[in-house]
């Protein structure tokens, strides 16, 4: 059986638009628009369907049947328009209009039943009608009245309302307008005028209209996506249906019914859509790029991209610039802003803010609901998604209802579209703003996940550049207080320089005011006990020699006392030069031979087999050195003596000064060179002597590299001194 | 031989108590209190020897030392730097200025002293 072309249309815009009815009851079951609309789509298909039914029967009655079918359809369509109308602009007043409308829908439903309607069947050059009667004319004017009544609250809504929404309503009205204009004449076969059934295109094109409007605007909250495949799939279907029809056409204006002309004419086809189909395809994909190429640009080429460069930069300026160009590429906006938590203030600073209007409040976001909201759910907020929420949620429930709106005021004040969160170690370390596209098509939820998806790599990124800034302003900071820090120490190294310096003075002015009026006293004694000043009674020498003796000691407990305090001070000097020991210790013995008489005792340097080599040492040092020990030898020994060894062991030169005299323990022995040290003897036997020439001593050697040590057997058993000085060291130390 | 010293002391009672053994000593002793003087008197009367305080008010012994040793009539006189400042650096820079020695003061009375002048003018 052949399917002619006013069944074939009707047949599939039958399916088109059920299948359209039957997505936007899915979408929202509660919502009164979508029911209302759905009804409205259903009706429409009941009407193409009967249509379909009606233009294929060959037998009267069936094809009445079938015409009275329609008109149930013909009937509830109106008031079903109508009612959508109101909800989908708003209008909650002229209520009664509404009722009249079912009340009129109810009545004529009933009547359509009976030939006061519509009786017998019309034929005409194009199909079959039933003719009007009586009620049909009544029938006329409420269908047609509450048209006229949808389109013009329609057209108002249109012109109260912004944004999406007016373009919503905008393809409502063109569609019902369309399907108004073309549709009605449908019903003047009734009357017996001949006229083309075009009007059954106007299903087909009403549901072509709102499924762009669907597309485009999300109407009725319905999200499709055109992808790569359905354009594909669009291009096919309408490229067989435009070839098909034409095909039809063919067979029905050129007679072709035989088999071989078809079979001929079908392969002929087949090559000419292989050949005009990617001509097809490249049109409808045109198309597609020019109003909705966002959907076709691949995310995850985009997301892919910045994955990969998003590691290689630290510089911030430079990330900025690259997410805003790939947003920019992939949503063509020329809105978008990026805030950045300054943790100072407390508030969002606006990093970048391209096409927004100044004063927006866009620069600085202050902590608000909207903040809260995204540090909360962590996922991307489209403004358009805020309405459609705001009609689902009870009126009784305030609370939300009150946070949506406040979301509302919050994105509009800042002209947002959307606003991705930037999560970091699970805090809001940022906001995407993005403004509407440019093709003014609305963000689908694959976008909104593509930006979830591309909000971490840009966290990831800011916090590394964020953090890369911190460490070089750190850094910058630290270079700078180092500098200053330095320059600082500089400063005190200076001072403590002068300051040294000035000690360094202090001790040599001090050293010699003490010594000057000792020198004296110690020249005019002796020269009076030598009776340069003529003779000196016997009487007078012995206080005399007290006196010279007396300040002896005070010279060289000066000496001992500026010599500790250069020690102490880090001030002693070495004048290294080679010296004969031997020569240095005989001319100390010559000393102390007076001492030695006095106390009947002996004083000797016991003869090497071997010359002793000559050593680099500061010979004034290790001359008081050696004066000391033997000084303090003399002192504890009150009969034998004291001799003085030198030999070479392990390239050292070894002296031991071994006395006679108290001897001392191993306890004594360990505190003996320290400062103001004086063994249990010292106390007893010598109340001279403030314990600084042994001390002195131990630091000289020390200062040759050398050591000095005490060794006894005991008390009562005398006492044996060796200082060791290391041979090669001192060369190497002075060469 | 009666030998000329000149000495060059500021602090009088030393100055005097080394005059005075010197001239015990059968030497001509000459007194200056400061470099200036002391160079005046060189000129004057060429000294044989001199003994030389370090320590000296305005311009000090090195100062002394160093024009008597650029001085071709006078750079041959010996020299005894004779003072109780003792610090290694002046005693370095008095000997290599051409001083013969370096003497603490505290460590010689005026006898010892007279012994090592005759030691240098024997030299």
């Amino acid at each position: 059986m052949l399917i002619t072309l006013s069944q074939l249309i009707p047949a599939l815009s039958t399916v088109f638009v059920f299948v359209l009815g039957l997505v936007v009851l899915s979408k929202n079951v509660r919502s009164k628009t979508n029911i209302l609309f759905s009804l409205f789509c259903f009706g429409t298909t009941a009407w193409l369907f009967g249509t379909f039914m009606m233009f294929g029967s060959k037998v009267k009655e069936t094809a009445i049947f079938w015409d009275r079918f329609i008109y149930i359809a013909g009937i509830l369509n109106p008031i079903f328009l109508y009612h959508f109308g109101r909800v989908f602009v708003g209008i909650k007043n002229r209520k009664w209009v509404l009722w009249l409308g079912y009340g009129l829908a109810t009545f004529f439903l009933i009547i359509s039943r009976t030939n006061y309607f519509v009786a017998n069947l019309y034929k005409y050059s194009w199909g079959v009608h039933t003719q009007a009667r009586v009620f049909h004319h009544f029938f006329l004017v409420y269908f047609i009245g509450f048209m006229l009544l949808f389109l013009i609250d329609v057209l108002r809504g249109m012109k109260n309302s912004t944004g999406i929404k007016k373009a919503q309503t905008k393809y409502i009205f063109i569609a019902l307008l369309v399907m108004a204009i073309i549709g009605t004449p449908a019903f003047l076969p009734a009357y017996g005028i001949d006229i083309y059934p075009f009007a059954y295109l106007s299903g087909a094109i009403f549901a072509t209209i709102v499924a762009y409007a669907i597309t485009r605007y999300q109407l009725m909250g319905i999200k499709l996506i055109l992808r790569s495949t359905t354009v594909y799939l669009i291009t096919f279907g309408v490229t067989i249906a435009f070839f098909l029809s034409l095909f039809l056409l063919f067979l029905r204006f050129l007679n072709f019914g035989i088999p071989w002309q078809v079979i001929i004419l079908g392969v002929s086809l087949i090559m000419i859509i292989v050949l005009v189909f990617p001509i097809f395809l490249n049109f409808f994909r045109k198309l597609a790029n020019k109003y909705f190429f966002a959907s076709l640009y691949h995310n995850e080429v985009a997301l892919e991209e910045l994955t990969k460069k998003v590691p290689t930069i630290i510089n911030l300026r430079q990330l900025l610039n690259l997410v805003c160009d790939t947003l920019k590429n992939c949503f063509h906006l020329n809105r978008i802003g990026i805030l950045f938590y300054d943790p100072k203030t407390s508030n969002y600073q606006a990093l970048v803010a391209e096409g927004f209007r100044p004063h927006n409040g866009l620069t600085l976001v202050r902590n608000n609901f909207l903040t809260q909201y995204l540090k909360i759910y962590k996922t991307p907020l489209a403004y358009q998604e805020l309405d459609p929420i705001l009609e689902t949620v009870s009126a009784s429930n305030k609370k939300k209802i009150s946070a949506i709106k406040k979301l509302k005021f919050h994105m509009k004040k800042i002209e947002a579209s959307v606003c991705c969160p930037l999560i970091s170690q699970n805090k809001l370390i940022g906001i995407l703003v993005l403004g509407p596209k440019i093709s003014k098509e609305p963000y689908f939820k694959e976008d909104l996940i593509f930006l979830e998806n591309l909000s971490y790599q840009v966290s990831i990124g800011l916090e590394n550049a964020r953090l890369y800034s911190e460490v070089k302003t750190f850094s910058k900071k630290l270079k700078k207080e180092v500098r200053e820090a330095t320059k600082k120490l500089k400063k005190a190294y200076a001072s403590l320089k002068k300051l040294d310096m000035a000690k360094t003075e202090f001790l040599s002015i001090a050293s010699h005011q003490l010594r000057t009026p000792l020198t004296i006293v110690k020249g005019y004694v002796s020269m009076l006990l030598e009776e340069d000043y003529g003779e000196m009674p016997e009487r007078a020498k012995r206080p005399l020699t007290g006196i010279f003796k007396s300040n002896e000691r005070l010279i060289i407990l000066v000496n001992d006392l500026l010599t500790v305090s250069k020690i102490e001070a880090g001030k002693i000097e070495m004048n290294f030069e080679k010296i004969d020991l031997s020569v240095l210790i005989l001319g100390l013995i010559e000393e102390f031979q007076m001492e030695i008489k006095k106390k009947g005792i002996y004083l000797k340097l016991e003869k090497i087999s071997s010359k002793m080599p000559e050593i680099l040492i500061d010979s004034s040092k290790i001359r008081q050195t050696l004066f000391n020990i033997i000084d303090n030898a003399i002192k504890y020994t009150n009969q034998g003596g004291i001799t003085i060894k030198c030999a070479i062991e392990f390239e050292k030169y070894k002296i031991s000064i071994k006395d006679t005299g108290e001897g001392m323990t191993n306890k004594d022995a360990e505190k003996l060179f320290k400062s103001f040290s004086r063994g249990p003897a010292g106390i007893k036997l010598w109340t001279e002597g403030a314990g600084l020439g042994l001390y002195v001593a131990k630091k000289f050697v020390e200062l040759h590299g050398g050591n000095v040590w005490v060794e006894s057997d005991g008390k009562g058993k005398g006492s044996t001194f060796y200082i060791e000085l290391p041979i090669k060291r001192l060369a190497a130390d002075t060469a | 031989m009666v030998y000329k010293i000149l000495l060059v002391e500021d602090e009088v009672l030393m100055a005097q108590m080394y005059q005075d053994k010197l001239e015990l000593a059968g030497f001509e002793v000459s007194w200056a209190i400061s470099s200036r003087q002391a160079l005046a008197s060189i000129k004057k009367q060429k000294p044989d020897l001199i003994v030389l305080d370090i320590l000296l008010p305005t311009e000090n012994g090195l100062f002394c030392l160093r024009k008597i040793k650029n001085n071709d009539s006078f750079k041959n006189i010996p020299v005894i730097a004779f003072s109780n400042y003792d610090e290694v650096e002046t005693k370095k820079e008095a000997l290599s200025l051409g001083a013969r020695v370096y003497l603490l003061k505290t460590d010689f009375t005026p006898n010892k002293l007279v012994k090592e002048i005759k030691k240098y003018l024997k030299k």
